[in-house]
């Protein structure tokens, strides 16, 4: 394959056999669908979308993409793709640190796994091969007991990448952690990985094999300039900007302020005790650490040892806006130590922060209402939070229904309306209310609710790249558009999506063309974006996801929001009229005009 | 009237609020009584012009004084009134771009229409 950055080199292992293949990239699919995101999605729909998510016919791939592990800023996060057994749509969940760095300096591409292993595996690389070795020794063991295992085995330049109990035990919502607590967080990618009874992948390598770009005067250009923003920005500018300093965190002040902070699983959206949970009072009080990536200058990650109280003595990472409000505003929960405790266990169990919030507030609710009877919750019961959470990876007790996640929770107690999810994922720390793109944002993400799939409260809340009136629904159904094709690009290079905070399509195609060699315009970074959207949306469809699977829960739209956002309730169908006309779509369905325009088929 | 400070603003004026007698009835009229207090805040705040610097969020009851009238909002001795410095915006006059491709009139609300940016230059 005459592409740069690439190694063209992609390994397929059946777990049932225990073979091992080797095959080059199609040059064709790196073209149009570049690689990580795109490129996995591509392996996804060649194998198949109607396969059944925990069964040996599912794939699950980890595939980097061109920019990998390269000098690229922001370039050390890889994607987990794979058909969700939560949502029952394609996924793909990404990680960052080291590990997507060290696989391609491993020479790999990408890892596609089939089949289910008769035993508990592991899959060892190194140099280019792929070995699968027994994990007898580990299977029942959380992540940091699994993760000093294979240190003691096989010492330095390693990364791992593993599941816990939670994958091991199929909790749906269960995810795959890696050595620096870096999470596939969402979609239950590892629930898939458990099924196929693969424990972990771990990787031996270190940075002599780094790639380097094919036209290196080119790189050098492009890559000044892609650093020269992130370096100014006032947001990643590390050890200036607000991202730096505070994390993700910094975000709690903000969104709380303009009425956006679902509290007590949205029944209101302002929190009183926002300030004790936020990216501020954090730094002043408990962070220790700022760790960072593969080529990151942000250190955006904020590793907090607790001071007092039952977790006293706790030290992990990292306190992100996300759980901050899952496990907080979310289950009126104010304390710091109960959210870094939770956030931990997900971390070692393997299990997605975001959802657990979710599952937990909903039965929050449940037990104020009295839909659920002895093993209930109440709110801000911190001791109670650490506990479920628990029963749940282990799924034990009134944890074996909560592991299915939140919809199915809810509707086995009777009560689905209580559910804040989309497509059977939990929605995020934006409440749809307050900030309409992200409600037309979680209703048409085709992984189910998600905030990243199209981050409109970059423009909403920040002003990237011009201001928009959170609290406006007119005009986000084309916004929400535009940024759900430029990140599905940058997804597919793999590069961290907060280098959209200083970086633009400009930026992504200059980068590409000198470490990939071949021409990338603007137009052709969108157009790309665009077509790795709807080839993910045609996976879809062909499961029988239409219109009206792209839907929020009813309170978002009936029961208005509070505070700043008092009276306001999410204009939904408006929003989606304006999104797929904008798309091109026939009540959320590709029509095959548009796949052939964009090159998905014919 | 409080007038409550975020992120970097806290260590300039030493502490998460300020609370003043505004002079008017403006947000301007509260910036300058503010800025009086701790002029530190200036360069953070307001750009040479006299308007805010990009990416300053400054929200009257949680509404960003953007889609409402500016410098010109009114305020009243009971409006709750919130800074952020840019925890999110691009380089500054003269630097790169916060970029992206942002094509035709995504802006809504009372805010100017039809803006259109194509490709990453701002």
């Amino acid at each position: 394959m005459a592409l740069g950055g690439y190694a063209d080199h992609v390994a397929r292992i059946d777990l049932s056999s225990g073979s091992v293949n080797y095959e080059g990239i199609n040059e064709q699919d790196a073209r149009l669908y570049i690689g990580a995101r795109g490129l996995g999605v591509k392996y996804l729909f060649d194998n198949g979308p109607s396969v059944d998510a925990l069964s040996p016919d599912n794939m699950l791939a980890l595939v980097n993409g061109p920019l990998t592990g390269s000098e690229a800023t922001m370039s050390g996060r890889l994607a987990f793709v794979t058909k969700s057994p939560l949502t029952g749509t394609v996924t793909d969940s990404h990680m960052g640190g080291w590990s997507a760095a060290r696989l391609r300096w491993a020479g790999f591409d990408a890892l596609l796994f089939k089949g289910k292993a008769a035993s508990p595996v592991y899959a060892y690389i190194e140099k280019g091969t792929v070995e699968l070795r027994p994990a007898d020794e580990i299977w029942g063991k959380g992540v940091h007991e699994t993760m000093r295992f294979f240190k003691d085995r096989y010492g330095d330049d390693l990364s791992v990448m593993a599941i816990g109990q939670a994958g091991e035990n199929g909790v749906l919502f269960a995810s795959i952690i890696n050595e620096n607590d870096r999470a596939a967080g969402r979609g239950g990618t590892g629930a898939v990985a458990g099924s196929k009874n693969l424990k972990a992948i771990v990787v031996k390598a270190d940075n002599s094999t780094m790639p380097k770009a094919a036209d290196r005067e080119k790189w050098k250009t492009a890559h000044q300039r892609a650093l020269k923003t992130i370096m100014d920005s006032e947001v990643l500018g590390p050890k200036t900007g607000g991202l730096s300093l505070y994390g993700t965190n910094v975000l709690t002040n903000v969104v709380n302020a303009l009425g956006g902070m679902g509290t007590r699983n949205s029944q209101t959206t302002t929190y009183a005790s926002a300030e004790k949970l936020s990216g501020e009072t954090v730094r002043e009080t408990i962070l220790v650490s700022e760790p960072t990536c593969h080529a990151c200058p942000v250190a955006c990650k904020k590793e907090v040892e607790i001071k007092d109280g039952p977790y006293k003595g706790l030290r992990m990472e990292s306190f992100e806006y996300e759980p901050a409000w899952s496990l907080g505003a979310n289950c009126d929960n104010d304390d710091t130590g109960v959210v870094a405790k939770v956030i931990d266990q997900c971390n070692d169990y393997g299990m997605d922060a975001i959802e657990i919030g979710t599952v937990l507030s909903m039965l929050m609710e449940a037990t104020e209402r009295e839909y659920v009877s002895g093993s209930g919750l109440a709110w801000g019961d911190g001791a109670g939070m650490v506990q479920t959470a628990e029963r749940i990876a282990m799924r034990e007790g009134i944890g074996d229904t909560l592991a299915n996640g939140t919809a199915q929770a809810a509707e086995s107690f009777g009560h689905p309306e209580i559910a804040m999810t989309v497509k059977g994922q939990a929605v995020a720390a934006y409440d749809p209310r307050a900030v309409k793109g992200e409600g037309i944002g979680y209703a048409t993400s085709n992984r189910g609710a998600c905030h990243l799939r199209g981050y409109t409260p970059a423009s909403e809340l920040l002003g990237i790249p011009v201001k928009t009136d959170p609290l406006a629904w007119e005009g986000k159904g084309e916004l929400l558009k535009i940024f759900q094709d430029l990140h599905a690009f940058s997804d597919s290079l793999d590069l961290c999506k907060f280098s959209a905070f200083s970086e633009g399509a400009e930026e992504y195609a200059a980068q590409y063309e000198a470490i990939v060699g071949i021409p990338m315009s603007e137009d052709e970074v969108m157009r790309t974006g665009e077509r790795i959207y709807n080839l993910e949306r045609y996976f879809n469809n062909q499961l029988g996801f239409d219109g009206k699977d792209d839907s929020l829960p009813e309170r978002f739209l009936k029961e208005p929001g509070t505070g700043a956002a008092a009276g306001s309730v999410c204009e939904l169908d408006e929003m989606k009229a304006e999104y797929y006309a904008a798309r091109g779509w026939d009540d959320g369905v590709v029509p095959e005009a548009k796949l052939r325009e964009l090159q998905i088929i014919g | 009237m409080e007038v409550r400070l975020y992120a970097t603003l806290r260590q300039i004026a030493g502490s998460r609020s300020v609370v003043l007698d505004p002079s008017g009835d403006t947000v301007r009229d509260v910036l300058d009584d503010l800025i009086g207090m701790h002029p530190g805040l200036s360069e953070r705040i307001l750009d040479t012009d006299g308007g805010t610097r990009q990416y300053v969020a400054i929200m009257v009851n949680g509404r960003d004084i953007r889609h409402l009238d500016g410098l010109d909002t009114l305020v009243s001795h009971d409006s709750e009134l919130d800074i952020f410095p840019p925890v999110a915006g691009g380089a500054v006059a003269g630097g790169a771009v916060a970029g992206g491709a942002v094509a035709g009139g995504a802006v809504a609300g009372g805010a100017s229409a039809g803006e259109a940016v194509v490709g990453g230059g701002r």
